[in-house]
């Protein structure tokens, strides 16, 4: 696979894979073995993050256009092999987080898909690309989730920084692009209709009121998680990248 | 390689024998008769051949394994679960370390799984070719773990963690493997992986003092600043360091 022309993004951005049809793939057991060795490759990658989730919802039974997939991100490898995480001295030490939802993404059963990306100083120490385990009936209902989630890897973070006695921010700031949702958390008028969804708003919200948390509206350009939501065009995965600090080391 | 063909070499019999002093002066087992309600688990031996970068040979190696796999639940070994870190805490951790402009240190301890107390009733059939001949339908009772069995990392864990705490580290709350101490206003942070630790902190006194401390407790290396850990490059840069899986990714695309 050493010969195979090199790629500039891990996924096509018209990608659309789905768990049938196709032919089954006749080597599951490599497919696994792959995706296993791809996931540690996210320690330092959090770029590739998503299509690597992507391939590992098809574990159970991958196809000729899932090991396609796969062959398309080790091309990618290829060609940006020694790309490096990039740890950079920061004076401010603050926490910061971006959330995003892509609703109704999955083509298979409607689920959508979240992530999230928390920053402290400049760099990113953690990040999240998965898909959510509910249909969420409404791209507010998916964004709550999100947020939900990036809300408590954000305590647990801030509980790290509190016993390792680090000064940090009162407040930890988490960005997000649904205009709707960010209102919610600041307006307490609410009417959600299930259970599960009102659950993820009184989380948040809980830590919004306690002032652990403060939920802040970005524009969808700047939004960084976009990276782990959705394939994108070589152009934006670029741009994503270094915001990810996945660097390119200066050659010595 | 097998016990037969490996015994026929003066090196690797001089590496088995390494191996055996080793585990001898470690107190591994005791020679006690068998009784038909023992479950006397087997081992094996397994080499190695360690060489440095530049192809040289740096050493042969012998280990003694248990067959592991051989060990009944409630018998011979109860709980096996031992914490891994989580990255998070990791990139968490060497942010900080970044941040204030401390060294990492990364220590490497030497045959790590040895030093774990086992709390269990172990029995091992005597090693291939090293039978007491004194004793020879005798087995060996482990008091210390050996690479192998059920519970040799959540044992080493154990003793490493007991060790950490007795000198003043508490564990963090938040990951089970991270140890924090503070001590007159100097803040240390230790990550252990495995036998993979990093040791880092505001205050290189305190800091080597740790490490001397540490050494005198296990056979222990401090590797100096870190370059290589988990299978991942560490190099500076003008404002920090590069985290790369460059081998890694190599590995996979092959």
């Amino acid at each position: 696979m050493t010969s195979c022309k090199p790629v500039d993004t891990p996924l096509s951005a018209s990608s659309k894979l789905r768990l049938i049809p196709g032919t089954l793939y006749s080597d599951p057991t490599r497919y696994r073995q792959i995706v296993e060795a791809l996931q540690y490759l996210t320690f330092t990658r959090p770029n590739i993050c998503y299509a690597v989730n992507k391939v590992c919802q098809f574990m159970h039974a991958p196809t000729k256009d899932h090991w396609s997939a796969i062959k398309r991100i080790l091309r990618y490898l290829q060609a940006t092999a020694t790309y490096s995480l990039h740890i950079t001295r920061d004076s401010s030490l603050s926490l910061h987080g971006f959330t995003d939802a892509d609703w109704a993404g999955s083509i298979d059963d409607r689920k959508s898909t979240s992530g999230y990306l928390v920053y402290l100083g400049s760099t990113p120490i953690s990040w999240k690309s998965g898909k959510q385990r509910i249909v969420a009936r409404s791209s507010t209902e998916a964004e709550y989730k999100a947020l939900a989630d990036g809300t408590a890897e954000i305590l647990w973070i801030r509980s790290l920084l509190t016993e390792l006695r680090v000064p940090s921010s009162t407040v930890t700031t988490l960005w997000c692009d649904n205009l709707r949702a960010t209102f919610l958390f600041t307006n307490p008028v609410f009417h959600a209709h299930t259970k599960h969804v009102e659950i993820d708003y009184h989380f948040v919200r809980d830590r919004v009121t306690k002032q652990e948390i403060q939920v802040r509206f970005i524009s969808s350009k700047d939004q960084l998680t976009d990276v782990l939501t959705k394939p994108l065009p070589p152009v934006s995965f670029a741009y994503f990248r270094s915001k990810l600090r996945v660097e390119s080391p200066p050659s010595a | 390689m097998s016990f037969k063909d490996a015994n026929m070499y003066v090196t690797w019999d001089t590496a088995m024998q390494e191996e055996l002093q080793t585990l001898h002066s470690n107190q591994t087992w005791t020679l006690v008769p068998p009784h038909p309600t023992m479950n006397v688990i087997g081992s094996r031996w397994v080499y190695k051949i360690k060489r440095h970068a530049d192809g040289q040979v740096a050493q042969y190696k012998a280990r003694l394994v248990a067959h592991g796999f051989t060990q009944q639940k409630g018998i011979d070994y109860l709980e096996t679960f031992s914490p891994v870190i989580k990255p998070t805490t990791i990139r968490l951790v060497l942010t900080i370390a970044v941040s204030y402009g401390w060294t990492i240190h990364q220590l490497d301890v030497h045959n790590a799984f040895l030093n774990g107390i086992l709390q269990e009733e172990v029995y091992m059939v005597q090693p291939s070719g090293f039978v007491d001949p004194a004793l020879p339908s005798h087995v060996c009772r482990l008091h210390k773990s050996l690479y192998g069995l059920k519970q040799a990392p959540r044992a080493w864990y154990n003793r490493l963690s007991e060790f950490l705490l007795s000198i003043g580290f508490q564990a963090s709350k938040g990951d089970t493997s991270l140890f924090i101490l503070s001590h007159n206003g100097a803040m240390i942070y230790l990550l252990m992986y495995v036998d993979d630790i990093l040791l880092t902190g505001s205050n290189s006194v305190v800091l080597h003092r740790l490490i001397t401390l540490l050494q005198s407790e296990f056979k222990l290396r401090d590797l100096g600043s870190v370059h290589f850990f988990l299978g991942i490059e560490v190099k500076s840069t003008a404002m920090g360091i590069l985290l790369s899986q460059h081998k890694y990714a190599l590995d996979i695309i092959q």
